[in-house]
């Protein structure tokens, strides 16, 4: 039998396997959006136990990958909405991991603290748009999935957190 | 905004926020995952809790049915 017909059976070896398959993957699309790992790491666990919960409703035609990222996304803007502010990663946070370097952008100090101030104050689904197509670079089509909307609407979110922070970075005396 | 102006600004966000790119996930989640199934809480659907309820009222009304009932287990 298939594995995720298996899984909507509530086969706990078949969740186990889809477990493996994707956390690193759920996690990954997680802490991209919500930028912090202790909490992405909750929010993982929080959407398997929603997807193990779930297993008789899935349909196994479907992509779990996903359905899985369209309840972690969900779960993330509820985190999101509920902490009320992007939880700016600290650097400190973040160089406590493993990481590729990041080129230096040459941007100061103060224009980064300015644009991470811009960027907090975007409203939540503008700015969850912001941080994965222009920051991490994701195809439109991936975050239209996890969000249950369109391309066209992805792309006219994308355009509106463009403009809102142009005009706040404007305010704050950052040209581009 | 041109396209020049959005690679731009992706650029200084980019600066402000770096990628997240690379950071893996730093251990298995599934011992964690385990632990949160096996506390999971125990559930009863309203209907059990209703018979329950039901048949609470009825021995304490009817006292005298309660050694018929034992008698039929």
């Amino acid at each position: 039998m298939e594995l995720l017909e298996r899984f909507t059976r509530g086969e706990m070896a078949a969740f186990e396997t889809l477990f493996q398959r994707y956390q690193a993957d759920v996690y990954h699309w997680v802490v991209c959006l919500i930028r912090d790992p202790a909490a992405a790491e909750d929010l993982t666990l929080e959407t398997f136990w929603r997807i193990y919960r779930a297993h008789a409703r899935f349909d196994p035609a479907r992509c779990f990958g996903a359905w899985a990222r369209r309840i972690a996304t969900n779960l993330a803007l509820e985190h999101l909405r509920k902490a009320g502010r992007v939880v700016m990663v600290g650097e400190e946070v973040l160089d406590a991991q493993p990481c590729p370097p990041v080129p230096d952008s040459g941007v100061l100090a103060d224009t980064r603290a300015a644009i991470r101030r811009a960027f907090a104050g975007l409203p939540v689904k503008l700015r969850c748009v912001a941080a994965l197509v222009l920051i991490e670079q994701q195809r439109y089509a991936d975050v239209a999935e996890a969000l249950g909307i369109t391309v066209e609407a992805v792309k006219s979110r994308e355009f509106r957190a463009v403009r809102l922070l142009r005009k706040e970075l404007k305010e704050m005396g950052v040209e581009l | 905004m041109n396209q020049q102006e959005k690679e731009k600004l992706t650029a200084l966000l980019q600066g402000a926020l770096p990628p997240i790119e690379g950071r893996a996930l730093r251990g298995d989640l599934w011992p964690k995952m385990l632990r949160r199934l096996d506390r999971r809480p125990v559930r009863f659907a309203w209907f059990d809790l209703a018979l329950a309820g039901l048949a609470a009222a009825g021995f304490i009304a009817f006292p005298a049915v309660i050694p018929w009932v034992l008698l039929q287990c």
